[in-house]
């Protein structure tokens, strides 16, 4: 049944150029390549895309799942003669202003109301997506793989730059031309490869180091020192995401603060090694999106929670991220209130009533303040005038942040 | 004497995005963001990297 299957499928792919899995092309099953090699996009950016849509519900695997069993999978298209997206040769230049241009665009769109549940994907995938471009790749090593990165028309009609290995003819029999000369490659019983047979072997990006001169073990390294930063930024970030999670509250902007550390952390390495430059885009990015969320926050400082004249006019439950500010010096307690205030990344400062039974019962990750003088992270505090008359209870948590009480 | 060639523009935004980084974290977890860090410190560390940026360029 299952080969009946698969001849059907492969009588399809032949007799029709229609969407169908990649094989040259494949970190899982090969869809997202394949959809890439079909409409001729940058095949990283369908594989974000994918990402996102698994991540929004899980629909996107669900989708996955299907194109991976309604897909034929694709005869071996080798990458040497696949013409690919001219979007893997754009410049590093025009790659920092499209990305920092995109952050801008996102941070105008969604503005104060940032989204903290989105803003991890987002740097995580940022991170992903710069260390997967190559602008810094010298001279001194090109692999396979990166010879299938040029069109097919340079690739035959010009050489590549200091004599780059060439596959000529392009029909028929097979020369490599290398830096030690021209080189006929064999099969495992010595007789010459096929072109279909080259193809496949070419598939695989560089298997054995062939292009590489000696010294192109330096991108090798950069490469696993960038790969070890950024898988570690990652999961410093999947880890503050489970604290989360864990009922711990984690600023939106300390996102960023990982990124941009990991970020950082590959840039310097990179400065040594190699020339990272989609990390650079990433970082100047992560930079203005960090500033902007700070002094976001922080604007909204003044024009918040600003007196009350009468204490029942207070709502029950406050809920703010970044400094607090809340003014009750002018205010009169007409009645028993109850009010819970949350304060997430910032402190928060509260000026009790002038007069009449106040409770505040407090917990500051940093330390609370009191009319009295300094206190420890939690606790109660009551000033109690006239037991017959109503009480205020203010019930205040602060979360990374100090909370200072006064009156 | 001539060092290993550095990329100076990744050494330098590099630095920077550090010195950010490890100052949000810094006043997230560990202190509240005072005069000291940012009126004093965060500034000398940007100028530090300026000067390692400069020297680096001299190579």
């Amino acid at each position: 049944m299952w080969r009946l299957w698969a001849t059907w499928q492969n009588r399809w792919v032949a007799t029709t150029d229609l969407l169908q899995r990649s094989v040259s092309d494949a970190r899982v099953a090969g869809v997202c390549g394949g959809i890439a090699e079909h409409y001729q996009v940058d095949p990283m950016l369908v594989r974000l895309a994918a990402v996102i849509i698994a991540l929004s519900s899980g629909v996107g695997l669900v989708l996955y799942g299907a194109a991976w069993l309604l897909l034929p999978r694709g005869t071996a298209q080798p990458a040497l003669v696949r013409a690919f997206p001219k979007v893997a040769r754009v410049r590093s230049h025009t790659w920092t202003v499209v990305v920092v241009g995109a952050a801008l665009v996102v941070l105008i769109l969604v503005g104060v109301a940032f989204n903290a549940s989105l803003l991890p994907t987002m740097v995580v995938l940022g991170i992903l997506y710069a260390s997967q471009l190559r602008p810094g790749m010298k001279a001194s090593a090109v692999s396979a793989g990166d010879l299938g990165r040029q069109s097919n028309a340079s690739m035959l009609s010009a050489p590549l730059g200091g004599g780059w290995p060439l596959l000529s003819p392009p029909p028929g029999e097979l020369i490599i031309t290398t830096p030690a000369g021209p080189w006929r490659p064999t099969n495992r019983w010595g007789q010459p490869l096929t072109a279909q047979e080259c193809a496949t072997y070419y598939a695989v990006p560089d298997p054995i180091g062939l292009y590489e001169r000696p010294a192109a073990a330096v991108p090798l390294r950069r490469s696993r020192v960038i790969a070890l930063v950024s898988g570690v930024a990652i999961a410093a970030i999947f880890a503050m995401m489970s604290l989360l999670g864990a009922f711990v509250q984690v600023p939106p902007v300390t996102y960023l603060a990982v990124g941009l550390v990991g970020v950082g952390l590959a840039l310097i390495v990179g400065a040594f090694v190699g020339r990272p430059s989609g990390f650079i885009a990433i970082a100047v990015a992560l930079v203005l999106i960090t500033g902007a969320v700070s002094s976001s926050t922080n604007s909204a400082t003044s024009t918040f929670g600003q007196g009350s004249s009468s204490t029942s006019g207070l709502p029950s439950q406050i809920s703010f991220t970044g400094d607090y500010e809340l003014d009750l010096s002018q205010s009169q307690i007409d009645g028993d209130k109850t009010v819970t205030i949350q304060v997430e990344g910032g402190n928060a400062q509260v000026a009790l009533p002038a007069t009449g039974n106040v409770t505040v019962i407090y917990d500051a990750q940093f330390g609370a303040t009191m009319p009295d003088g300094p206190q420890g992270q939690g606790g109660e505090w009551h000033r109690i005038t006239d037991p017959s008359e109503p009480t205020l209870t203010l019930s205040i948590t602060v979360t990374s942040g100090n909370l200072d009480v006064t009156g | 004497m001539k060092g290993r060639p550095v990329d100076v523009l990744s050494l330098v935004v590099g630095l920077t995005a550090l010195v950010v980084g490890f100052a949000l974290l810094w006043t997230t977890f560990i202190a509240t963001p005072t005069a000291l860090i940012v009126k004093i410190a965060v500034p000398a560390a940007l100028v530090a990297v300026g000067i390692i940026g400069l020297l680096a360029a001299r190579n």
